[in-house]
């Protein structure tokens, strides 16, 4: 046989290309051939070596998958933690920004819903100051509270321990968002702790602080109107605090 | 990426398109290549042991898929897991693992004994010492062929030749250069009877 046809048929043997009949009768003209066998050996060895070049070229752009899908996972993984990050970073800023306003927001809700101006007669009563204070009154009473503030601060003057007018002038301060000094107004009335307006002060000392968004203040102060014997507001009291 | 049947593999590995054959190469790192790192690492193996038994799994995967040796419906997961695991227990000098039923369900294919060969570090160190010698044109020709399984056709169009005639005749006069090579070599001796 010719050297490449031998070449060819050899080649076929080891590459499983010949029919089963085929097969069998190389197989025993290789037993009977130790030339022929020698010679399968050597080629069966070519072959092994080929495809173990093709193996290692293989092994190498093997790597660089496994490197390019390594990185697409590191990838993968960092834009996740840099949205994760973001979507941190952002709630963290509403919460410093938008936090406290929205807080503000659901105590306002609440000073909102709650706050009506005390109704007070003043009364009329024998003595100097009858005229300022049926005026007073009657301004009060017309809820035109800018104009009757001055009066009831001047009627204060002649009789600072009286807790109604106390009350009417913190009650004027809040008609005219003037929170800060309805806030100084109404805590003279607690401090003086007189049990019969103490509520009252303290329920709108409360509201004031919801107005300003100061929970913890007006918590403190519903807190203390439920120890009260007085029923003055003591259940909206109750109710915000629930809400709160 | 969508979910590939094991039918949707062994066709993308024998695919004569190199992108699809990557595409599926890493398809199986995503996938495949967790279980087969677990296990390795488990029995102190490290993270470079575990990266080279399973390029070694896919080389054998993608050998018996070109060569035909893969049922259409072969479970490709259990084959490298198999293969993997036989690869690592030979590295560190031990038997086979017997196989477990309940770890691999179904017989796989027997990896055929000729690819275990291929990848023996002994021959692998041999082909380093022809590699330089041989040629880029001679080595193109001959690992489309024997390797990557192409017919003379493609080779002929991958590389441009005139005709099929060509390709064969390349071929040959190659095998003829690496014969002469590597019967130069006293080694290449006691390869060949084992």
């Amino acid at each position: 046989m010719e050297e490449e046809a031998m070449f060819d048929k050899i080649e076929a043997y080891l590459l499983g290309q010949l029919n089963e009949a085929d097969k069998t009768a190389f197989d025993q003209q290789i037993q009977a051939d130790k030339e022929l066998a020698q010679e399968v050996q050597v080629q069966r060895l070519l072959l092994e070596q080929v495809e173990t070049l093709g193996a290692l070229d293989m092994k190498e752009r093997l790597q660089g998958i496994q490197q390019q899908v390594r990185k697409e996972e590191i990838n993968h993984r960092r834009r996740y933690w840099i949205f994760a990050t973001a979507a941190a970073v952002l709630a963290l800023l509403l919460y410093v920004f938008l936090g406290p306003s929205l807080q503000n927001t659901s105590t306002e809700q609440i000073y909102a819903s709650h706050y009506e101006p005390y109704q007070l007669s003043f009364g009329s009563r024998a003595g100097g100051n009858e005229q300022a204070l049926i005026q007073a009154g009657s301004l009060y009473t017309q809820q035109r509270y800018e104009q009757a503030l001055p009066l009831i601060e001047q009627l204060l003057e002649s009789e600072p321990d009286n807790s109604r007018l106390l009350l009417a002038k913190g009650i004027c301060y809040m008609e005219s968002k003037d929170f800060g000094k309805a806030l100084n107004t109404f805590q003279q009335l607690i401090d003086r702790n007189d049990s019969f307006y103490l509520q009252q002060a303290l329920w709108y000392s409360a509201l004031a602080h919801l107005q300003l968004g100061n929970a913890i203040d007006a918590r403190k102060l519903l807190e203390r109107m439920q120890g009260s014997t007085e029923n003055f507001k003591k259940k909206e009291s109750r109710e915000i605090l629930e809400v709160m | 990426m969508k979910e590939l049947t094991n039918r949707d593999i062994i066709q993308m590995l024998q695919s004569r398109d190199e992108t699809t054959n990557e595409e599926v190469f890493k398809y199986l790192y995503r996938f495949s290549f967790k279980t087969i790192k677990g296990y390795i690492l488990k029995r102190n193996g490290s993270q470079q042991d575990a990266d080279d038994v399973f390029q070694d799994g896919l080389i054998s995967l993608y050998m018996m898929a070109r060569q035909g040796k893969l049922a259409p419906d072969t479970k490709i997961e259990a084959y490298l897991f198999t293969v993997c695991r036989n690869r690592w227990h030979k590295n560190m000098g031990k038997a086979p693992a017997k196989v477990e039923l309940d770890q691999v369900h179904q017989s796989v294919p027997e990896e055929d004994l000729q690819i275990q060969k291929i990848l023996d570090k002994e021959r692998q160190q041999m082909v380093s010492q022809w590699i330089n010698r041989i040629g880029e044109d001679c080595r193109k020709v001959l690992t489309y062929y024997y390797f990557e399984r192409l017919k003379m056709k493609e080779i002929m169009e991958k590389l441009q030749y005139s005709s099929e005639q060509v390709v064969k005749n390349k071929k040959y006069n190659c095998m003829k250069k690496l014969r002469a090579i590597i019967l130069e070599n006293p080694e290449s001796k006691s390869l060949m009877t084992s």
